[in-house]
């Protein structure tokens, strides 16, 4: 899996939470609901950690190294877009 | 004192036979009725989301919704009759 792909597979993942974090707000009492949005949780968490293994952190709190995402290219060093 | 809900379910909704695509998640939710069981005169009602399908979470990104039910895509002039 390309880096592309992974960052869709967990901005899907994410976005699956989201969705039932809104659907639990109407409908408090689902338990199926909250066993899926702990199912994308894990995933989501399993799929960050493997992003950030492999390309560095996606945000402030997600390296213990200083400064880190300083490192990753900017958007205008991008090329086309992406990297 | 509990504030009047008139979705409140009287009676669980009975299961629907599923013969759809059985690789889709679905929920259920019996708690609530999807119109009052007892609706007022001159008042609207908004149905209330009580069986879901899903989409998987990739087709979820694409289509903006997680809950078939709620893919409602802008058709513009040619949705019109």
């Amino acid at each position: 899996m390309n880096r592309e792909e992974l960052l869709r597979k967990l901005s899907s993942a994410q976005f699956a939470m989201w969705e039932l974090h809104m659907y639990l707000d109407t409908h408090p009492t689902d338990a199926q609901a909250m066993s899926l949005y702990r199912k994308y949780e894990k995933k989501r968490n399993e799929l960050k950690k493997e992003y950030e293994d492999r390309y560095g952190p996606l945000t402030f709190n997600a390296s213990d190294k200083a400064a880190e995402w300083l490192e990753n290219p900017w958007p205008w060093e991008a090329e086309g877009g992406r990297d | 004192m509990d504030m009047y809900n008139p979705y409140l379910a009287t009676m669980n909704v009975s299961r629907m036979p599923s013969n759809e695509d059985s690789s889709m998640d679905m929920l259920e939710y019996t708690a609530m009725s999807p119109l009052p069981k007892d609706p007022t005169v001159t008042m609207a009602y908004i149905p209330f989301q009580t069986k879901s399908k899903l989409y998987s979470a990739e087709k979820a990104l694409s289509k903006g919704t997680l809950f078939e039910v709620l893919d409602k895509p802008f058709l513009g002039g040619s949705a019109r009759i």
